[in-house]
């Protein structure tokens, strides 16, 4: 156990000591104020753009973090062999992968955490009467991101070169936000294209499921739900670690 | 590779399979969501819209294109049909349905041929239905966007027919919306109070 | 463990490399064959040319690498098993550290992942800092760091958890007289204290001041195993030795 809270710590410390991920904290924090703007362009509905620029652009940068983190922390690691000196240490591969994923989350939450304390300073200025649902939709969000980072991680962990690994990450948020929208086709093309579209959606991670953001005026919006989303993304993160663990335990330096 | 890391590597493997079945039962469970979106309305726009859809962000891609509506509206261009830099959008073709499905709102958006594909080429703000259903279409519940433009459409332009469309377009993704009925009560009885007018002679 | 099993024990060992590049599978001979017995107490160095495959045996047995055929034990554990792995301490040939932090940093770092406990950490990072002379300079961040430094810091977290074993790879490449009769001296002084040495290298006078026993890799074989009495007293005896044996390998090789 202490071992991974050790490569979780410095794992964290990596991530805040690089400038490209202060870089992009700034820019969300900047994207943030821009939805002043927006707002002001909307009229009576300017704090409901406001409250919803700030949520997806957090959500966007949490992204933005979480899979540059996992590409570098990962293939880069691996390229300038400081992992050598982990490996010949007496700890079991996979508490590797785990510290190096919670320590990734931890950074990426603390980032969101920051725009999301701006965001809703911004919000409380214009007025804005806290709603219950909103509060939901946030740990809804910091599910999404973990399973995006459990994700980015397994594709840094199977593609050697990190344009691809980022890519192929890049690719699955979009797929899994799709993913009702490939049902629906498949639904259309016939009896083995819905089989086909269904064992497609099973393996893409459902992120409709996790995003409250966009849903919280939609009837059936409840906790029951969003108990079942974070159960889904609890099973699915760990999926995903069970098989990084798996690609990594097989690997040579 | 030993004995003892390949059974570790199925192992996990086996694990992880396991996890993600359960995951997909889960997933199979009831929660909130919009209808799928089928495609996007306005060409123009068209690129932004899936690229919010694409992003989960469909109430963002709503507000945006209320914003859109907003600065379409207030436009001088827009408002003089004659004026020589009046923009004129191209409108996706709606296909009319085969199977005469009753879900499909029926747009006859234009005719093949003319230059921006609408059919009401003289008339202020011609595309302000296109405009309200785009962003209805992300967001099925954004009811401000839907009393905007039916409001406009049928109080400020006197386009009753295009005002309830909006508002039919907005009752099948809200229909326990109770003012979408009220406005839809205003224009028909706006609609029958001019119709009993005597006309001057 | 008892002091009869061997600190490091090497069975008909053979590493093939296998890249696939667009379909194709090429393969290379890493290591082939090599069974060999180090035991504890001992210095054992490991001599060959470059490619020889003396980094290859030697990520074999920390578990880096996994091998073709044959195994390797390391004090009767699987090598690359946690009870292997927390009685060898390793320094590479060119260390890899994260450059932002410090001397200090580094090795609490690795302490901590090797099992050291809390409130020992400190007082043992000290204790290794003063072995290697680098209490001065360990709150400095590692990019400024000159060679000889990271070297020894290198070889501080090799000797942190105080391990039985000390695998080192190329420990004197690069450096300079005063720093090769330094690491010479901290070698000799851990072997002292009944540590097992294994080491690489390719300086041949290094090896013949330290070893009791060396290995000669000729194209990833171990063609000849020779003790020191048989190079003891004879200046350059053990440089004839290697040259003839390398020579003798290749003809080998060749017909």
């Amino acid at each position: 156990m202490r071992s991974i809270l050790a490569i979780a710590r410095y794992t964290f410390l990596q991530q805040f000591r690089n400038r490209l991920y202060l870089v992009v904290v700034l820019f969300g924090l900047l994207l943030v104020a821009a939805s002043l703007l927006f707002g002001a362009l909307a009229g009576d509905q300017e704090v409901r753009v406001i409250l919803d620029f700030g949520l997806v652009t957090a959500e966007i940068f949490g992204l933005a973090t979480a899979v540059f983190g996992a590409v570098t922390l990962v293939v880069e690691e691996m390229e300038s062999k400081t992992i050598y000196l982990i490996l010949t240490r007496p700890l079991p591969r996979p508490f590797y992968v785990l510290g190096r994923f919670l320590g990734l989350l931890l950074a990426v939450g603390a980032s969101m955490a920051v725009m999301e304390v701006f965001h809703f300073s911004l919000l409380f200025m214009k007025g804005w009467t806290p709603d219950p649902a909103v509060f939901a939709a946030l740990p809804m969000m910091g599910l999404k991101i973990m399973v995006m980072t459990a994700l980015s991680l397994l594709c840094s962990l199977t593609f050697t070169s990190a344009p691809t690994a980022t890519v192929f990450s890049i690719l699955f948020w979009v797929l899994g936000h799709f993913g009702n929208e490939i049902r629906f086709m498949a639904d259309r093309a016939g009896q083995w294209a819905k089989v086909a579209g269904e064992l497609f959606c099973a393996v893409l991670p459902n992120l409709s499921l996790l995003n409250a953001r966009d849903v919280i005026d939609l009837p059936g919006f409840g906790l029951t739900p969003l108990l079942y989303g974070a159960g889904y993304a609890l099973l699915y993160t760990l999926a995903c670690l069970a098989l990084s663990a798996a690609l990594f335990s097989k690997k040579e330096f | 590779m030993p004995l003892s890391r390949r059974s570790d590597f199925w192992g996990w493997v086996l694990g992880s399979l396991f996890l993600l079945l359960g995951a997909w039962f889960i997933s199979r469970k009831p929660y909130p969501q919009f209808p799928p979106f089928e495609r996007p309305l306005m060409e123009l726009y068209a690129a932004q819209d899936m690229g919010m859809v694409l992003n989960g962000a469909r109430r963002l891609g709503a507000d945006l294109a209320l914003i859109q509506l907003m600065q379409y509206y207030g436009s001088a261009e827009n408002a003089n049909p004659h004026h020589p830099r009046g923009r004129r959008r191209k409108t996706v073709e709606k296909p009319h349905d085969e199977d005469g499905h009753e879900e499909h709102v029926h747009l006859h958006l234009g005719s093949e041929g003319t230059a921006d594909a609408t059919n009401r080429p003289f008339q202020s703000f011609p595309q302000l239905l296109e405009y309200t259903l785009r962003g209805g279409s992300l967001d099925p519940h954004f009811h401000f966007l839907f009393l905007f433009g039916s409001g406009a459409l049928a109080f400020n332009l006197n386009r009753g027919d295009e005002a309830m469309t909006a508002l039919e377009f907005g009752l099948r993704g809200d229909p326990s919306f109770w003012r979408y009925r009220m406005y839809q009560g205003g224009i028909a009885y706006r609609k029958i109070r001019k119709s009993k007018k005597p006309s001057p002679t | 463990m008892g002091d009869h099993v061997a600190a490091i024990s090497i069975e008909g060992l053979s590493k093939t490399y296998r890249r696939s590049h667009l379909g194709r599978v090429k393969t290379s001979l890493g290591v082939d064959g090599i069974t060999l017995s180090v035991q504890q107490g001992e210095v054992f160095g490991l001599l060959g040319l470059n490619g020889s495959g003396k980094t290859t045996t030697i990520k074999l047995m920390l578990g880096l690498l996994f091998p073709t055929a044959g195994h390797v034990q390391v004090f009767g554990f699987p090598a690359g098993s946690p009870e292997a792995k927390r009685a060898v301490g390793f320094l590479p040939e060119i260390p890899y550290f994260y450059k932002y932090l410090s001397g200090r940093e580094v090795l609490r770092f690795y302490g901590r992942l090797s099992g050291i406990p809390e409130k020992a950490i400190s007082a043992r990072i000290e204790e290794v800092l003063a072995q290697v002379r680098m209490t001065a300079n360990a709150g400095r961040a590692m990019r400024e760091y000159s060679k000889g430094m990271l070297q020894r810091i290198t070889l501080a977290q090799a000797m942190l958890h105080d391990p039985r074993l000390m695998v080192l790879d190329e420990p004197v490449t690069g450096l300079d007289p005063l720093g090769l009769r330094e690491m010479r001296e901290i070698i000799h002084g851990l072997n002292q204290k009944g540590k097992t040495i294994f080491f690489s290298s390719h300086s041949i006078s290094e090896v013949e001041k330290l070893c009791h026993r060396v290995g000669i890799l000729v194209s990833g074989r171990l063609a000849r195993v020779v003790n020191q009495s048989e190079w003891a007293g004879e200046h350059g005896r053990l440089e004839e030795i290697f040259v003839s044996t390398v020579a003798s390998g290749h003809q080998k090789a060749f017909s």
